[in-house]
């Protein structure tokens, strides 16, 4: 089965998605075309395509991000790391129900970091953060390397030169 | 299908107290603004707030444990990770590449 990746776009038919989580469906419906057109991200639409009719598999939402520590010590403000460290975060990634625990999610996921890699050639971006709604999201992004902040465990850092290495 | 139209044809329409409905229109006039402009441009404005606050979500801010963390997984040299190099394997298959 071939997979189409599109951006979101008034023309998308998302109605009939579902992943099972509420905040997520309405992140899709409601709010993902205008959090595009005032640039704070980007949503990207999984879909395939039967009897001439798009149906949507997933969806992930990539956003410009960056890691501050201004409420850091002193200690740790030295050294040439630029403040704030420009980052790429992956805020949401869901699957349709109807698609789940197929694979989907991998397929997504690689997809992202891969875009991930490209922007962050043309703009810069030393930074993966990953936003997990639960535990088995944090524990699938953990199975790919992903290291949760200890002082928030669902959300997970790695770094571009990581995913780099391993899209070599 | 979600359209988008800037056209001034849609209407919104809520029930508010007398006390509350004269409070708009005596801030409108002040500001010479006819109540339904007034009403319209203000609730605009926190709506744009609104939403531009559900994007602050984007500054990361790192507590001391955080930034070891963070420090570590910059600096370490990386570690292969046969989970994410075979779905990345896979992807390449599947999309041809």
């Amino acid at each position: 089965m071939k997979l189409h990746f599109t951006k979101q776009s008034e023309f998308a038919d998302v109605d009939e998605f579902d992943c099972d989580n509420q905040a997520l469906n309405s992140f899709l419906k409601d709010l993902s075309l205008l959090f595009q057109r005032r640039h704070f991200g980007v949503t990207i639409l999984c879909f395939k395509e039967e009897d001439l009719k798009k149906i949507i598999i997933g969806y992930y939402t990539l956003c410009p991000a960056s890691v501050q520590r201004e409420a850091l010590p002193e200690k740790f403000l030295t050294g040439p790391k630029p403040n704030p460290i420009p980052a790429l975060r992956l805020c949401r990634l869901a699957i349709d129900k109807r698609f789940q625990n197929q694979g989907y999610g991998k397929i997504l996921f690689v997809h992202a970091l891969k875009k991930y890699l490209d922007q962050s050639k043309q703009i810069g971006g030393s930074i993966i953060i990953i936003d997990a709604k639960d535990t088995k999201a944090k524990q699938f992004y953990e199975h790919f390397g992903f290291l949760s902040l200890p002082s928030n465990p669902f959300v997970l850092i790695q770094t571009i030169k990581y995913i780099e290495h391993h899209f070599a | 299908m979600a359209s988008h139209s800037h056209s001034m044809d849609s209407h919104m329409n809520f029930r508010m107290s007398l006390h509350d409905k004269r409070l708009i229109e005596t801030a409108a006039k002040f500001k010479g603004l006819k109540p339904n402009t007034y009403a319209r441009q203000r609730l605009l404005a926190i709506a744009e707030n609104d939403i531009a606050e559900m994007n602050q979500s984007n500054r990361l801010i790192l507590s001391e444990q955080d930034w070891e963390q963070f420090m570590t997984i910059m600096e370490a040299p990386i570690e292969q990770n046969t989970n994410l190099k075979k779905a990345i394997k896979n992807f390449n298959k599947m999309s041809g590449s």
